[in-house]
């Protein structure tokens, strides 16, 4: 269990959240939801211990966070940040085998190598274990993060694990995949948010939803009550159509799509342009 | 497994390699000793064979001049390869070496600086005070270069890695314009002498030598091993080993500290010797994979077999001259250097 009690976070004389209070029990997967820039990963960050509050309290486990030791934390918490960038070639194994380091001092144990199998195995990429993690694309570069993640606090029960973006990069079979997996995990009594992009993913495997915009908590609740075309646009600036799914009855929504119309787009143009690419010029 | 069967093995190849080599300095040289008459003064040394008699003269050149000279090579090599790998690790970036925090920089600006001002406070260098206060001079010369480095890359009292990157190219420049200053002002004989020192010389090793260096090599090539995991988990990026457990700040800081003593000490000694702390720890990884727990002891392996084949070679190129040992290392490191850089092309396309 985690709870964030009235927190806040300034920096640089720039408040990135106000405020925020929830509280998330085991077993829940808690989607955060919200624009570029809403504070989601910031929050996330300080749930994580990588960032101090600036007031305000975050208590996993009801301890407060900063009364853990990096290593402790460590092993009951693992964080999957938004960007990788391998700078050695490590291979796959090397890389998943990292997520064990809180766990053994010398040398791996037998557990830390089954658990590294196994994740390996869940994830996809058991069969390139032995590859440079650098010869990778994108998604499955991705995917060996998520291993290594998993792998963190795969035989910690009540672990806690916290996800920025984790399948941004990734072909839509592995988004649906990853998702079913932290669901499977809140389902054993994990604790797991994750910043999510696609709403809809969101919606079909969050318990439970939060909407930041600028800072502050805006929306809590299963993905039916949060996600009123009211809601969406509060948050989002954009209209969309909100629906059951009929073959998953999961909330689906569909976005209406914008339009940015000629007048609009000619106020962006300062650059002399030749006549007929001045948009509305030569549409008929 | 096979894995870490290789890394064994490796291991083992590059140590025997090692013991041939410097079986080897020690007999070849402007005396030529047969090598089982080396094995035996050896192992005499160390109180066996004292049936077996040999010439009195050989073991006293092993003993006073050749095996104090080996050590040095293989204690300073140890420190450069080590110390690569390990700062290659802290700068996430395979083209950092030790100079890059000014440790070399800082050694010659002093070393330049005492050796043009040497004629005003006494004879030369070949006497003993002279060459011992050169080897302080230098080495607190590194010591100030790399703290100021360090002190400017700190950011919210840490240090920050880019920015030490940054810190460490201008300290390097600054040191390398005095240098060039105190060059221009010194006389023939002083710029050989400068010249000849920054090009590095295992040439005046002598037991003190193995004295001094030896406390500064092993307290470096005993600890850095102990930091394989943090360092391994820095190539995830720093927040990613600070989520993993570890402290990125205290790793920097014994990093630094240690790769100081040890290159600072080493240069000290020797003088500047370049291209080992950045080819030997790419040439490991090469071999066996990236894992530090394997890459930092056998980068202080193959640095010191590295440095007593260099001083081998610098030793019987052209005897009874010697070449400066730093030439010897650039000029077998730069076409190994190129070709990790054109290997290293074919993976980006």
């Amino acid at each position: 269990m985690i709870s964030v009690e009235n927190l806040t976070y300034t920096i640089k004389g720039q408040t990135l959240l106000r405020a925020v209070n929830f509280s998330i029990g085991d077993g829940e997967l808690v989607a955060l939801l919200g624009a570029n820039g809403a504070g989601k990963s910031t929050l996330l960050k300080l749930m994580g211990g990588e960032k101090k509050p600036s007031s305000g309290c975050i208590r996993l486990a009801k301890k407060p966070l900063d009364r853990y030791l990096p290593l402790e934390l460590a092993r009951r918490r693992a964080t999957m940040g938004q960007q990788h960038h391998v700078s050695v070639d490590f291979t796959v194994a090397e890389v998943v085998m990292m997520g064990r380091y809180p766990h053994y001092a010398a040398g791996p144990k037998t557990t830390d190598h089954r658990v590294v199998d196994e994740t390996m195995a869940i994830c996809g990429i058991a069969a390139f274990s032995d590859r440079s993690i650098l010869s990778l694309s994108g998604g499955e570069q991705q995917r060996v993060h998520l291993a290594r993640v998993l792998a963190q606090v795969w035989d910690q029960p009540g672990g806690v694990l916290l996800m920025d973006e984790p399948v941004s990069a990734m072909d839509v079979q592995y988004q649906h995949q990853t998702l079913a997996i932290l669901r499977a995990l809140a389902d054993r009594g994990y604790v797991v948010v994750t910043v999510l992009h696609d709403i809809n993913l969101a919606a079909h495997y969050a318990h439970r939803l939060i909407l930041l915009k600028n800072g502050r908590k805006l929306h809590d609740g299963t993905p039916s009550e949060v996600l009123t075309e009211r809601n969406i646009y509060s948050v989002f600036s954009m209209d969309a159509h909100v629906m059951v799914n009929p073959r998953s009855l999961k909330t689906n929504i569909l976005p209406l799509g914008q339009r940015l119309e000629a007048h609009e787009f000619n106020s962006f143009l300062k650059t002399t342009l030749p006549n007929h690419w001045v948009a509305g010029q030569n549409i008929s | 497994m096979a894995a870490v069967a290789k890394t064994y093995l490796i291991n083992v190849v590059i140590l025997v390699l090692l013991v041939l080599a410097v079986m080897l300095s020690l007999s070849w040289g402007a005396m030529p000793i047969p090598i089982g008459d080396v094995a035996v003064s050896l192992l005499q040394g160390v109180g066996l064979c004292d049936d077996i008699s040999v010439d009195e003269l050989y073991s006293g050149v092993i003993a006073l001049v050749r095996l104090p000279r080996a050590i040095t090579g293989v204690l300073v090599g140890a420190s450069l390869g080590i110390s690569g790998a390990a700062i290659q690790a802290i700068f996430r970036n395979p083209l950092a070496e030790p100079g890059i925090i000014g440790i070399s920089a800082g050694a010659s600006f002093m070393a330049a600086l005492l050796i043009a001002f040497e004629s005003a406070l006494f004879m030369a260098f070949t006497d003993l005070f002279g060459h011992y206060l050169l080897a302080l001079g230098a080495f607190s010369g590194a010591g100030v270069a790399t703290w100021l480095v360090y002190r400017i890359s700190l950011v919210d009292g840490r240090p920050h890695i880019s920015t030490m990157l940054l810190a460490g190219i201008a300290i390097n420049a600054l040191a390398g314009a005095l240098t060039g200053l105190i060059s221009y002002l010194a006389d023939e004989q002083q710029l050989r002498t400068i010249t000849f020192w920054m090009l590095g010389s295992l040439g005046s090793a002598s037991w003190e030598t193995v004295t001094v260096l030896l406390p500064f090599v092993v307290l470096t090539v005993a600890s850095l091993p102990f930091l394989a995991k943090p360092l391994n988990a820095f190539a995830l990026g720093e927040q990613e080993a600070h989520l993993l457990g570890f402290k990125p700040t205290q790793v920097k800081r014994l990093v630094i500290l240690l790769a100081t003593l040890a290159v600072g000490a080493s240069v000290a000694m020797t003088g500047v010797i370049g291209f080992v702390g950045l080819l030997v720890p790419h040439g490991i990884r090469m071999l066996g994979g990236a894992d530090n727990r394997y890459v930092l002891p056998a980068s202080a392996m193959l640095g010191a077999l590295t440095l007593t084949v260099a001083d081998l070679l610098s030793r019987v190129v052209a005897p009874p001259a010697e070449l400066p040992i730093g030439v010897v290392t650039a000029l077998l490191g730069t076409p190994l250097f190129l070709y990790i850089l054109i290997r290293d092309k074919k993976k980006i396309v």
